[in-house]
């Protein structure tokens, strides 16, 4: 019989014991994160109709096939890539310019600072009925479009119809406006703490060198930003691909089929058709679009030497 | 406080917590529905917990009904009774979430009267393969309505009965600038509802209705785009000219929320409302229009019928359909054995007859919100016609439930398919990003796909 002596069960103990401090964590991601995600994949590999549950059974590779055959699929992925691409480009503009503003001292600056937040604050689906209030019928901002879209008229001798959220190109570039409203303080934050990290001493440099403004942001800011702008591009594909909420709230998926993003079309396999095998894939599909751009992009950002490791 | 006694007492109050809520059996018969007026729910409940005895567990599901319920199911939830819509009845039925009720009607010979008494399309939508899974909740039929005044205004004493008499009458309407109770002039006299939503689009079948169209043989094969006349193709031209070429259907048709509320607050001269909604249009409580009347009237009464209701227009006059639709409480498949009694007991209190014999519950529902009833004897009471009367009119109501139809495919397995596929290709219709036809036989050769799948 071995008898383990108190140095080596101190040994032993003090190897142990942070496994075993780590162990509730670990089961718990296990079991809240491992679980599902694994699940999930399995569930897209089977034929999972709640419509039949008495017909389940494994397919493989066929409801990623089913969706990749079907023009459902392609066409939402043709939304979702631009509603992505205009949301990722017009929060980064946006938002680095609030940010450049907020990096100058002015009275009330904290305040400002802490409105910003306000928007980000909203749950998605408050900020679609939000929207929906303000582009509906008898909206604010749907009056200012009818109104000049009624100057235009006037100026160029022209007909317009001003359909308001009846229109595809209004009802699409409306989600896209009200997702960045709710997206723009997040990256505003991001960017501001990456402006304040600028050493001041490039910009006096720069100014002695006679540098105008716009050179002083080209040449200075703007490289100093490239890693936040990479954070930013990242988080603001996923949420762009992930846009659900405002959709549901704000247009339903229409008019026609102007709206279908990949999102609202997951929730359709799942909830609408009950088909969460096919729910499951769609899933699995936009993680992988998503994981493929934000290769692309750091790849890309990489490449160019302007992000360091 | 010390930081450990915060913590002590914090872990005590958690795992208090915890136990509060772990899983105990109900005491009572659990019953969950859709929030709609839930504080009148429970006052019909408490009137049957004193006549019985039996205590039921009620719980209003809010948000999206239909998500969070097939959650609840697939999650086990205990249920015995639930609300169920005829649009997700066969896909519940088919789930296995629902029980049928054959054998409690059967023991039950009191039943038989009140099975009799049923419309016979609120009859068949709570019919699944032959079984009986239902009682009623509400019923109701869609119908046109028109303000009176405007109409008047534009010089008319009638609205038009058929589609072209509609069209040359509302471009004679919008010409006029007639004006809402605000004074802001009226661009589109018609507004419909073509939304898309879980519920949506059942203007488009109540026109198609109005024409006697029947979109689906015995088979529930699609018989558009050549259906009898091309009448399905004939209804979406209507539709199509009317919002793009005659300008006289307002384009927000596409995205309108609640109807009632833009009916109420006077803003259209034409539209499709639920009947029991005429009673809200017509309710100054509600409703700007009736309000506005009673007021240029000096009256103090609860209702003007500002709004009145007509048979819904269609390709020739002599046509006289509508769509109908049937809400109803069901037994859910994991009903326990020793509440089942109880819950068939609550089930006919809310869906047929109390313990006095009377139809409290639909009877209280159409005296406090006007909802529509499914029991044929109800519209001979004299309290329901002395209601009705105060905001619609019994005969035209009378006429109209005769000419009632259930959507003809909402019991095929692949109805949910199907909707999720046809409304976005009717609003690309309506967009002209398509042309009538087109869209027709793009529904047409999906639904022949979905009934291959689910062969």
């Amino acid at each position: 019989m071995t008898v383990i002596k108190p140095f080596h069960l101190m040994a032993r103990t003090r190897d142990v014991l942070p496994l075993l401090l780590n162990l509730p964590a670990v089961i718990l991601l296990l079991a809240f994160i491992a679980y599902p995600i694994g699940i999930s994949f399995w569930m897209s590999l089977h034929r999972y109709n709640l419509r039949r549950p008495d017909q389940v059974y494994f397919h493989g590779l066929e409801n990623y096939a089913n969706i990749l055959a079907s023009s459902e699929f392609w066409n939402a992925l043709w939304i979702s890539l631009y509603f992505t691409f205009m949301a990722v480009l017009l929060v980064i503009v946006i938002a680095m310019a609030i940010a450049l503003l907020l990096h100058e001292s002015f009275r009330g600056r904290g305040v400002v600072r802490a409105l910003l937040l306000i928007p980000w604050a909203i749950p998605g689906v408050v900020n679609g009925l939000m929207w929906v209030g303000l582009l509906g019928d008898y909206g604010a901002f749907n009056a200012m479009l009818e109104d000049s879209v009624a100057a235009i008229n006037y100026l160029f001798g022209i007909n317009i119809v001003y359909t308001g959220m009846a229109s595809p190109f209004v009802a699409l570039n409306a989600a896209i406006g009200a997702h960045v409203w709710r997206s723009v303080p997040f990256a505003c934050i991001i960017f501001l703490a990456a402006i304040q990290a600028i050493p001041t001493e490039q910009y006096r440099a720069a100014r002695v060198d006679g540098a105008t403004s716009w050179n002083r942001f080209r040449f200075i800011t703007l490289p100093w930003l490239y890693h936040a702008v990479l954070v930013v591009a990242i988080f603001e594909t996923m949420n762009g691909f992930r846009a659900f909420d405002l959709i549901y709230a704000l247009t339903g998926g229409g008019p026609g089929d102007a709206t279908h993003v990949i999102a609202w079309q997951t929730y359709k396999e799942a909830f609408a058709r009950l088909d969460f095998g096919g729910a499951n894939a769609y899933s699995y599909l936009i993680t992988l679009i998503t994981m493929t751009l934000a290769i692309i992009y750091i790849r890309l950002l990489y490449r160019r030497g302007l992000v360091q490791g | 406080m010390t930081r450990r006694t915060f913590l002590q007492s914090s872990t005590a109050a958690g795992l208090g917590l915890m136990a509060g809520c772990s899983p105990s059996p109900s005491p009572g018969v659990i019953f969950k529905g859709w929030v709609y007026e839930p504080g009148l729910v429970r006052e019909n409940l408490d009137y049957f917990e004193r006549q019985t005895g039996i205590k039921v567990d009620y719980n209003a599901v809010s948000g999206n009904y239909h998500d969070k319920m097939v959650a609840l199911h697939v999650g086990g939830a205990p249920m015995e009774c639930c609300y169920v819509r005829d649009d997700d009845f066969a896909e519940w039925v088919e789930a296995g979430w629902l029980r049928p009720c054959d054998d409690l009607l059967a023991a039950d010979p009191d039943t038989s009267e009140t099975t009799a008494d049923l419309f016979p399309y609120n009859l068949s939508s709570m019919t699944y393969g032959g079984k009986r899974y239902g009682l009623p909740y509400y019923t109701d039929f869609n119908i046109w309505i028109y303000n009176a005044s405007m109409l008047e205004a534009a010089g008319f004493d009638a609205p038009a009965r058929t589609l072209d008499e509609l069209t040359e009458q509302a471009i004679k309407v919008r010409e006029a600038r007639v004006r809402t109770p605000d004074g802001d002039v009226i661009e589109y006299p018609i507004m419909l509802n073509f939304r898309q939503s879980v519920l949506g689009f059942a203007d488009w079948w109540t026109l198609n209705y109005a024409s006697e169209i029947s979109l689906f043989d015995d088979d529930l094969n699609p018989t558009f785009p050549d259906d009898e006349d091309r009448r399905a193709e004939t209804i979406l031209q209507w539709l199509t000219d009317g919002i793009n070429r005659h300008r006289i259907i307002s384009p927000s048709s596409l995205t309108v929320g609640q109807m009632r509320d833009h009916v109420a607050g006077g803003r259209q001269v034409y539209g499709i409302l639920n009947k029991y909604d005429l009673e809200y249009a017509n309710n100054r409580r509600n409703s700007v229009a009736a309000d506005e009347e009673l007021k240029r009237r000096g009256s103090d009464a609860l209702h003007a019928k500002v709004y009145r209701m007509a048979p819904v227009p269609s390709i020739s006059a002599e046509q006289h359909g509508t769509l109908g639709w049937t809400r109803m409480y069901s037994l859910t498949s994991r009903c326990r054995e020793d509440r089942m009694q109880d819950a068939w007991a609550l089930m006919k209190f809310l869906g047929a007859k109390d313990a006095a014999g009377e139809y409290y519950t639909a009877r209280r529902w159409f005296r406090l919100r006007g909802l529509g009833f499914a029991y044929r004897s109800l519209l001979d009471d004299p309290e329901v016609i002395a209601q009705t009367e105060q905001w619609g009119e019994i005969d035209k109501i009378r006429e109209q439930a005769l000419h009632v139809r259930p959507r003809e495919n909402i019991k095929a397995p692949w109805f949910p398919d199907f909707k999720i596929y046809y409304q976005p290709e009717i609003q690309k219709v309506l967009l002209g990003q398509q042309s009538p036809r087109d869209g027709l036989a793009r529904i047409a050769r999906r639904c022949r796909q979905l009934i291959t799948e689910w062969s």
